[in-house]
């Protein structure tokens, strides 16, 4: 188990450094993600705009 | 016999697609579900809106509606949805589409003919078993069967005709990959454009009236707004048939596009390996 957590821990960071080889489009990737989050929370704050209570 | 040739020539890549998406069972199946998921955790919410709130009906929509719009709009996102530019960009970036240009078939049509292998497995798992579910649904609610026949073969016309745009887009979009060399960041920043200008994020119907004239002219609300809108039985016959030549025109200018690019782009083919 530790051994396969020890591996995974490993596995995720050549994975960011693989998508940190390019730097812009990295960028670009996490600013766009946290794009699409604001506007999915964007919308539920309008849905819960509209009802009073709830 | 030419049609014979090309249907002999592109079927072993339909074939390798299934394959493809079944080779591994749990992937498939938890993927499936997560998904699922998702969308029933929208049908919550909405749930919840209409429960608090004193009127039948919300911007115009019955819970009824909502219920239709959410999950035939997550099947057509489903079905609609093209692997392409991933795909294209990651073929581009460690070489691998170097394999494919030597074939003697042609680039798109081999990309396209090995995703309808997956399509076909989606449609098996996932549309039949979708679509009776709503319309169970509705028939439970309204007590009476609400499925119209015609509607529904033209809302297949239309899916048709959406993933094919989704496609040609995706291939261009994918393309890019010969400039950019990577395309993971962009590919996120497509999503999420897309999901908002095609209404998957917000319905359209709910945006400010000439923000929603515009989107509904753009391709991206052809790729689900449009099918879904046919399901429900929203358009009447006219506004069907301007609908669907919309689609059309969007359909011959991404394809004129993508094979624009790849004359372009071809000749700066640059891969990183592996």
């Amino acid at each position: 188990m530790r051994r396969m957590l020890r591996l995974h821990r490993i596995f995720v960071a050549q994975y960011m450094k693989n998508l940190m080889e390019y730097k812009v489009d990295f960028l670009t990737g996490a600013i766009s993600f946290l794009l699409g989050q604001v506007i999915q929370i964007a919308f539920l704050g309008i849905i819960f705009s509209e009802i009073l209570t709830l | 016999m030419r049609f014979k040739k090309f249907i002999r020539t592109y079927r072993p890549f339909t074939r390798a697609g299934m394959l493809e998406s079944v080779a591994y069972r749990a992937n498939f199946f938890c993927f499936l579900i997560g998904e699922i998921m998702s969308c029933f955790i929208m049908f919550f919410v909405w749930k919840a809106v209409f429960l608090s709130s004193d009127s039948e009906t919300f911007m115009g929509f019955t819970m009824e509606d909502m219920v239709v719009y959410l999950f035939i709009t997550f099947l057509t996102g489903y079905l609609t949805y093209s692997d392409g530019t991933y795909a294209i960009a990651t073929e581009i970036r460690d070489g691998s589409i170097a394999m494919r240009m030597i074939k003697p078939c042609s680039f798109d049509m081999c990309f396209l003919f090995q995703e309808l292998g997956h399509k076909i497995i989606n449609v098996l798992f996932i549309f039949a078993p979708l679509v009776v579910g709503v319309e169970a649904y509705r028939w439970y609610i309204t007590g009476a069967c609400q499925f119209d026949i015609a509607n529904f073969l033209l809302y297949i016309v239309s899916l048709i005709l959406a993933y094919l745009i989704s496609f040609y887009f995706n291939v261009s979009y994918g393309f890019m990959a010969f400039y950019l060399k990577n395309l993971w960041g962009a590919d996120i920043l497509k999503e999420c454009i897309i999901n908002f200008l095609s209404g998957a994020t917000i319905p359209l119907a709910f945006m400010p009236e000439v923000l929603a004239k515009v989107l509904n002219f753009l391709p991206f609300s052809s790729l689900s707004y449009t099918p879904v809108m046919i399901y429900m039985g929203m358009y009447s016959g006219v506004e069907i048939a301007l609908k669907m030549l919309l689609q059309v025109f969007w359909l011959s200018v991404m394809v004129l596009v993508s094979k624009a690019v790849w004359n372009h782009a071809v000749k700066r083919l640059c891969s990183q390996g592996g």
